[in-house]
């Protein structure tokens, strides 16, 4: 290209167009390596619950929480964010998130915790960015989820053990999810009440996750009225509460939503009622974790794995009512393992684990299903492109051709010209 | 490309849902403008938070539909901008009784539902940032959505002297101008809308 004439709209172009590679060429590798890391999770976890399988080394059963929290959630959650932004750098969050989960399985702690808290700055600094582009609640949000991530990271590097650590780990994918929700809400009611009262649900949540690094057991408690709190705003606020009675993928996800609600709010009830933190009762930490990580979190990936696919990776993911089919073996198989922690059922555990970890190897099944078209002889939802206007949420159909009435506010210049 | 092919755009552009909510991105407000070159067309488009990655995907869609409706379109171009930054008073009529919003919203309820924290109760709409030949669809998109009796406040960094003329010709005895402040570097005026 040397000496090439450009023309302006060239030079503005190529940026883009670099950007552009940077998102083709990373994603694939990254979100496979992640979901590799999420197979080698649920690995691990079998391995923890008495299930007698061969294991790579000796540190797989250790290595569940961080393949789970860096391996595969740090990853997700810090790719959607690069994305967002469509900054090159931004990529190194998912891919120190990955590698950290790499080092640990490896058995080099020290290294797992740097390149952990190395990949949560620069998560951060993107949510920093984010913040500086559109100063406003929901954008802090999020970035508190990032600094959460970030303040974990450097405690499990200093040596913290994961107990100490966790809840500032929850803290992550809890508000990143929190914030997108109060974002999307804003399309519904968005009132000074409604964001006092979630200000005053996150104030409570910020103060117990304090109480929970320092430790103070009472101030610590203070994560499961905020957790509660915000959970009850969501579910009178949320988007979701519209968009269940619509039909097809936006129905899917409400639903999704609200079960994953549902499993924040037994978080909630059961942080409130610990009895020391961190917890010393395994069963008790057991069910808080995992009504977190597994029934929450797990839930709003199944709900948004149609419409993050293709954000991230560019191909189509076309919505298809079999997605209802994993979400209903999660929901049921962790209400069995909740139900075992709480009822002291140590013998149910190998059961239950084993229920947690089919719905998500079924959700994975018919995700690549569905792209591989096997499923075709079903009844799918056309593709996304297709679909009419506001489908199913009853308001009027789509203008048609023949009566065109000119779109409301919208004057096209051209057609002034 | 012919000038009539706007509206022919703007219904293709309607086609394209936001997955979460299945609502239109024409309907949303997400779409702030349409130039059209010789065999090109360049979308101006926004997204409601810049935290969002969705815009790979309306991207894409919005490329293939075109393409597709449009074989002798050689290039579409998507511009994503973040000025003026989305707010719900962009969305359709139509997109907020879909929502849920009172249908007859009085001007109170406007208020304070598009009130930020602590921030002014009337909405403004701040067109500095954005480029010249963007700036009048959104204003003409903002004023229709108002109810009778509500206003916003534009905000601008010269005279808008030539929007005046052309409501004055568009929007003959619909609206009412009310300089707050008039330059030297910025000048602020209440559009208010008086009857439908």
């Amino acid at each position: 290209m040397a000496g090439a004439h450009h023309t302006y709209a060239d030079l503005k172009a190529r940026p883009r167009t670099r950007r552009r590679e940077c998102r083709q060429r990373l994603v694939p590798v990254l979100l496979a390596t992640a979901i590799a890391s999420l197979v080698a999770a649920l690995w691990a976890g079998l391995l923890r619950l008495g299930w007698n399988l061969p294991w790579p080394t000796d540190r797989m059963a250790l290595a569940h929480g961080p393949l789970m929290v860096q391996g595969f959630l740090g990853t997700l959650l810090s790719l959607e964010r690069a994305v967002a932004l469509e900054s090159c750098w931004a990529y190194a969050a998912p891919a120190l998130s990955l590698f950290s989960a790499g080092a640990f399985l490896a058995g080099d702690g020290q290294m797992a915790g740097l390149a952990a808290l190395a990949a949560s700055v620069v998560l951060a600094t993107v949510a920093t960015v984010i913040v500086h582009r559109q100063p406003a609640l929901f954008t802090w949000t999020m970035a508190l989820g990032a600094y959460a991530w970030m303040a974990g990271n450097a405690l499990w590097g200093l040596g913290w053990e994961i107990p100490r650590v966790v809840s500032l780990w929850m803290a992550f994918p809890v508000l990143t999810v929190v914030g997108e929700r109060l974002e999307l809400s804003r399309l519904r009611r968005y009132t000074r009440t409604s964001q006092s009262l979630f200000l005053a649900a996150l104030g409570i949540f910020v103060l117990g996750l304090v109480g929970t690094v320092v430790p103070n057991l009472r101030t610590a408690r203070l994560l499961g009225a905020g957790l509660m709190a915000l959970t009850l705003w969501l579910m009178h606020y949320d988007i979701a509460r519209r968009t269940v009675h619509g039909s097809g993928l936006p129905r899917y996800v409400a639903v999704s939503a609200f079960c994953g609600y549902l499993w924040l709010l037994m978080a909630g009830v059961l942080a409130t009622s610990l009895a020391a933190w961190p917890p010393e009762s395994t069963l008790q930490y057991d069910a808080l974790l995992h009504s977190v990580f597994l029934g929450f979190a797990f839930s709003m990936i199944f709900a948004h794995a149609p419409i993050i696919f293709p954000a991230l990776t560019g191909r189509s993911l076309p919505y298809s009512a079999l997605f209802y089919f994993p979400l209903a073996v999660l929901e049921a198989t962790v209400l069995f393992r909740i139900a075992a922690d709480l009822a002291n059922g140590f013998g149910s555990w190998p059961w239950a684990g084993l229920g947690n970890v089919s719905a998500v190897l079924l959700f994975l099944f018919i995700v690549i299903g569905v792209r591989a078209r096997w499923f075709r002889n079903l009844r799918t939802a056309p593709p996304l492109t297709r679909q009419p206007l506001a489908a199913g949420l009853g308001a009027p159909p789509l203008r048609t051709r023949a009566g065109a009435e000119p779109h409301p506010g919208c004057p096209p210049q051209g057609s002034r010209r | 490309m012919q000038s009539a092919a706007v509206a022919d755009i703007l219904e293709i552009l309607a086609g394209i849902p936001d997955p979460e909510l299945g609502i239109g991105i024409v309907d949303l407000g997400l779409i702030y403008d349409i130039v059209l070159g010789e065999d090109s067309v360049t979308i101006v488009m926004t997204m409601t938070t810049p935290a969002c990655p969705l815009h790979t995907l309306l991207r894409e869609q919005i490329e293939e539909a075109l393409h597709a409706h449009f074989p002798a379109l050689r290039q579409v171009k998507i511009q994503l901008v973040w000025e003026p930054p989305w707010s719900p008073l962009l969305m359709s009529p139509r997109a907020r009784a879909a929502l849920g919003w009172p249908r007859t919203s009085s001007r109170r309820q406007e208020e304070t539902m598009n009130a930020p924290v602590g921030g002014q109760t009337e909405s403004v709409l701040d067109v500095r940032n954005l480029e010249p030949r963007a700036r009048h669809p959104l204003i003409f998109r903002t004023f229709d959505q108002l109810a009778p009796g509500q206003s916003f406040v534009l905000v601008n960094d010269h005279d808008p002297k030539p929007l005046y003329y052309q409501m004055q010709f568009e929007r003959k005895g619909q609206f009412d101008w009310q300089y707050l402040e008039e330059g030297p570097e910025v000048w602020r005026v209440r559009i208010t809308r008086t009857q439908t």
